[in-house]
């Protein structure tokens, strides 16, 4: 017993506790992005609303019910994701506490994550994300597989078919006793992605009229094809010990569209790109009377390649382009939790991570060898002063390629202005660098040796309350925050064609994040929502020699001022629909802010609903539901020159038990 | 209770807004009144090419005698944007021929009133376009290793020269600008080559070739006659090789390089050579966007014995990215592409190098063609 509320007492940070998991879609689960009652912005994204993107990328998860920003090419396309009108290498991803992103992009493609994949998936806003890493200027993002120590045999089976060929698959199943457990997943997606557009990039003249037509046409050369296993392991040695090990590969291969401004050789300017990746971690934890201490060692080894082919005359297709790169990651991380007393908590730990990175273009004779050292220090101590106030105070020292980077100090206090109305106020100051990745120092022809570190500080005040009433529950949180980022590196083109990065932009970003989430229980209809909208002030304060006096004080481009969504469910007697809403006003294009029609991205406003009904066979459940996305069939684009989908269907089958 | 209808208006008031506001109006970039006019003076167009896979090349209209400045006319009076990555212009008689590098296509318009009314499509990568006669152009191109022939007539490719040399390393021959002699045509391979190609137009076949430095990225036929060729030399970590940048003077007939002058500077990358009243005129910059002392606009009679060493207008400060000369009275046309991300300046000096005009123009902008 003892051992329970200790383990749940250094764990309850990181939602171990929570094993209600895989409970029916229809259980009464309060659906709200929680966050710890702690110092730090966090988000976790509810089970309830992963389950609802279960057949979605994260990127769709993270668009829909988190505050985040997510710039995607298209259906299947390269999609990022950037907090607080950072940039998308100011996001770093963690999957079971290893980061997963790439040493050589320093981002990660999120349309290449299956939400399949994840138990859950919570978010660390802007400085709270030293508690998990460092570098992460804009957040982080951890992904995390659980177990469920109670499971002696479960699991889910689901089959889907949808627009433009799209076949998904699934498997999971969960087998072992209180001392073991296993979780076996299998995936597979598919799509031809073949949807019709109607093309008003380009235009034929209609020989009869003369007038101008705008064509319709395929979206060729957009095919994906997504596969992948994850098998998890977990042990209980004794009473004090936990072993955990997982291992994911993934396959990836897909097509890269052309612009629908491109009227070329139609079997010219064929890209495609595979990537495999094989990522593991193991882990072990022994648990003490008032510490733990954890064992943690992972590898991720990835490869990428991308091809352009051109069809030249005579010779066939050739490769234009012909790109190879692979990257190797060993993390080892050593951590130990201490609670001094019942005020004092202390953590500490030490991550000792090297990756190896290459680079080859075979066509034009480019690349590069590249290696990395770190040596990351982490403390943390956490003080409950009283009742009502507590505080965090974090450091982080990191020696990188035999260099010591400045400190990263954190320093944060919440406060609980109200026991009887939930009702905590907590605020946080931090300054965090993010090294240049291995791209940015090596990449050839361009890399740039001498880049600094960028640098960023930031500042978070919040108020959160939580509402009870009858059968409503209801949690609202209201974060300001401010933050200035010097030295953001920035690639630019150079006369010889190629880019470069260079320190040159100093970014001020401020704004507020609105989250607000409950349910509410009438009669035998239930309602869950789920609903964030954002405020973004993300300004160029950089030098006026380099970017021109007109630039300056504007808006990044590609960060909307104001987003917005909204994930809404009503289930009744087996019955549920759910209705999925993102918005976005309008985002530039430029540093200046040219408002030119021509590159105009307007608001966006993008809507889905899914419809389904449970039916419950003793002790399994076969749940059948239909997915409408892009509701009201616009026809928009997100960035320019790339074609969208209209209004597509997903149709999935699905067996739990 | 109130706290309970609050959350209820809320909820309301969420799904009210949807229903108001659920609708993108794609419609609205295009929903304006195109623009009308008929320039028939003789007026210069600036070429934007834009940013690399964003589709935002541009085209602007500059009127020198009024200082009147169109941008974006492309896209205002057709509704359509040009494409991406504008690389040239040809003028011919009242058309103009675009080409849009990535977009794989020549766009053609009217010169007065820049209305699109016709393309050449299915093109690999097109550079330049270079007119034979009335029923014949040249497209060269930089990963096609072939020139296209096409009729300017019906906008059809009519054949293709093969320009590849087998090489199995590079992507060899890429072709870029096209200069006419007697029934030759000349053509400058830049990117990992060091070849001009020697091409009979009659024929439509690749007869010769000459070896000049590294990366020859532009060249001109003086007054007498000879083929002047300016080489970049490449840039550091260049797998094709790094040099000293060069210009080399050839004799057309023999193709005999008659005489070769380095450049001292390895950093320096100069572009743009141009010539106009027996002067040479070039772009002298750092690779890679290093600076470089003396960078700006250089002037070299055609009869001197060596190079200059000071630029006749210093670029301090600006990044001087496409120089033309107007036939008609010597005006300077030098855009300045700025950081390359947002819009860049064109500015008109006289044949002394007096500023007499500057103006924003689009995105990158690469190249002043007269009308």
């Amino acid at each position: 017993m003892k051992l329970t509320i200790l383990f749940f007492l250094i764990v309850a940070q990181t939602g171990f506790s929570q094993i209600v998991e895989d409970t029916t879609l229809i259980a009464p689960v309060k659906i709200s992005n929680r966050r710890t009652v702690s110092s730090t912005t966090q988000t976790k994204i509810d089970t309830i609303l992963i389950d609802g993107y279960l057949t979605n990328s994260l990127d769709d998860l993270l668009s829909e019910t988190t505050p985040v920003f997510v710039k995607s090419l298209g259906r299947g396309a390269l999609s990022t994701v950037s907090f607080r009108g950072t940039s998308a290498s100011h996001t770093d991803v963690l999957w079971n506490g290893m980061s997963v992103k790439s040493p050589m992009l320093g981002q990660v493609d999120f349309s290449q994550f299956p939400v399949y994949f994840m138990d859950e998936v919570s978010l660390s806003h802007g400085g709270s994300s030293i508690e998990q890493t460092s570098g992460a200027l804009g957040g982080a993002i951890s992904l995390e597989n659980k177990v469920d120590w109670k499971n002696k045999l479960s699991g889910r089976v689901l089959t889907g078919y949808g627009s433009y060929n799209t076949l998904n698959n699934f498997a999971q199943i969960n087998l072992g006793s209180s001392k073991i457990q296993s979780k076996t997943r299998l995936f597979s997606t598919y799509s031809k992605n073949d949807f019709e557009f109607r093309n008003k990039n380009i235009a034929d003249i209609n020989p009869s009229t003369g007038k101008l037509e705008y064509p319709t046409q395929k979206n060729n050369q957009a095919d994906y094809h997504q596969y992948g296993i994850l098998q998890e392991l977990y042990k209980r040695i004794g009473d004090n010990y936990e072993f955990s090990g997982s291992y994911w590969f993934q396959n990836n291969k897909r097509s890269l569209p052309r612009l629908n401004t491109y009227e070329g050789d139609d079997f010219s300017n064929q890209n495609t790109q595979t990537e495999q990746t094989h990522r593991a971690i193991l882990k072990i934890t022994k648990y003490g009377k008032k510490s733990s201490a954890e064992l943690a060692s992972g590898i991720v080894y990835s490869n990428t390649n991308y091809t352009l082919e051109n069809f030249v005359n005579g010779l066939g297709l050739l490769k234009a382009i012909d790109s190879r790169s692979s990257y190797a990651t060993f993390y080892n991380k050593i951590s130990y939790n201490y609670n001094l007393n019942k005020k004092n908590t202390l953590k500490f730990n030490y991550n000792l991570n090297y990756h190896k990175v290459r680079s080859e273009e075979r066509i034009n004779k480019t690349g590069f060898d590249a290696d990395r050292l770190e040596h990351l220090l982490f403390a943390h101590w956490n003080r409950k002063w009283n009742s009502r106030l507590k505080s965090d105070v974090m450091i982080r020292m990191n020696r990188i390629d035999k260099m010591n980077l400045p400190i990263i100090p954190y320093l944060g206090l919440s406060y609980l202005a109200s026991k009887k109305h939930h009702l905590s106020i907590k605020t946080s100051v931090t300054r965090n660098y993010r090294q240049p990745t291995l791209n940015d120092l090596y990449w050839q022809p361009g890399g740039n040796i001498n880049l600094l570190p960028e640098e960023g500080i930031s500042g978070d005040l919040g108020i959160e309350h939580q509402l009870k009433y009858k059968k409503l529950s209801l949690t609202s949180e209201l974060t300001f925050f401010q933050s200035q980022i010097k030295n953001w590196i920035i690639w630019l083109p150079t006369v010889q064609g190629f880019w470069q990065p260079d320190n040159i932009q100093n970014v001020s970003n401020r704004g507020l994040e609105v989250h607000l989430a409950g349910d509410w229980k009438f009669k035998n209809i239930l309602f869950n929502f789920n609903s964030n909208y954002a405020y973004t002030l993300s300004t160029n304060q950089g030098d006026p020699e380099i970017w021109g006096e007109e630039s300056i004080g504007k808006q990044l481009p590609y960060v909307p001022v104001h987003s917005f969504n909204l994930f809404l469910k009503t289930s009744y007697k087996g019955f549920f629909m759910s209705y999925a809403h993102n918005s976005y006003s309008e985002r530039f294009t430029t540093a200046t802010n040219d408002i030119s029609r021509r590159d105009w991205l307007y608001p966006y406003f993008m809507n889905s609903i899914y419809f389904g009904k449970e039916l419950t066979l003793k002790k399994s459940t076969l749940i059948i539901e239909l997915k409408t996305y892009n509701l009201f069939n616009e026809e928009y684009r997100s960035v320019l020159g790339r074609p969208m989908p209209g209004r597509n269907y997903l149709l999935t089958l699905m067996f739990k038990f | 209770m109130k706290y309970f209808d609050y959350i209820k208006t809320i909820i309301q008031g969420f799904l009210l807004t949807l229903l108001i506001t659920s609708c993108i109006d794609d419609d609205a970039v295009r929903n304006f009144n195109l623009l009308e006019v008929n320039k028939t003076n003789d007026g210069i167009f600036i070429l934007n090419e834009g940013n690399f896979n964003y589709s935002n090349a541009s085209l602007s209209y500059y009127d020198p005698e009024t200082k009147e400045v169109l941008n974006d006319v492309f896209f205002n009076v057709n509704g359509l944007p040009l494409g991406d990555v504008a690389q040239s212009m040809n003028v011919q008689d009242s058309l103009a021929y675009i080409v849009i590098n990535n977009s794989g296509k020549v766009y053609i318009i009217n010169t007065n009133n820049f209305k699109f009314i016709g393309k050449i499509t299915g093109l690999t990568s097109p550079r330049y376009i270079h007119f034979i006669n009335d029923h014949k152009a040249y497209i060269s191109d930089l990963y096609a290793r072939s020139i296209t022939v096409v009729d300017p007539v019906s906008n059809v490719i009519i054949d293709r020269i093969n320009v590849s040399n087998k090489n199995p390393n590079f992507n060899q021959h890429s072709t870029e600008q096209m200069l006419a002699y007697k029934n030759l045509v000349f053509t400058n391979c830049w990117s990992l080559d060091n070849k001009i190609l020697v091409i009979d137009s009659q024929q439509d076949k690749l007869i010769d070739s000459i070896e000049v430095s590294i990366q020859p990225n532009s060249m001109v036929f003086d007054s007498n006659n000879k083929l002047w060729v300016l080489s970049d030399g490449g840039f550091s970590g260049n797998s094709y090789g790094h040099s000293h940048a060069t210009l080399s003077r050839i004799d057309p007939d023999t193709r005999i390089i008659e005489q070769t002058f380095i450049f001292d500077n390895l950093d320096a990358s100069p572009s743009n050579l141009r010539v106009h009243n027996g002067k040479l005129f070039f772009i002298y910059s750092g690779s890679g966007g290093a600076n470089i002392p003396n960078s700006g606009i250089f002037q070299m009679d055609i009869n001197s014995t060596e190079l200059p060493q000071t630029p006749v207008l210093a670029s301090t400060g600006k990044n001087f990215y496409g120089l033309d000369i107007n036939p008609l009275n010597g005006d300077f046309f030098i855009t300045d592409a700025g950081n390359y991300t947002e819009r860049g300046i064109a500015y008109r000096y006289d044949k002394e190098f007096k500023l007499i005009h500057s103006f924003k123009v689009g995105i990158t902008p690469n190249k002043s063609v007269f009308k």
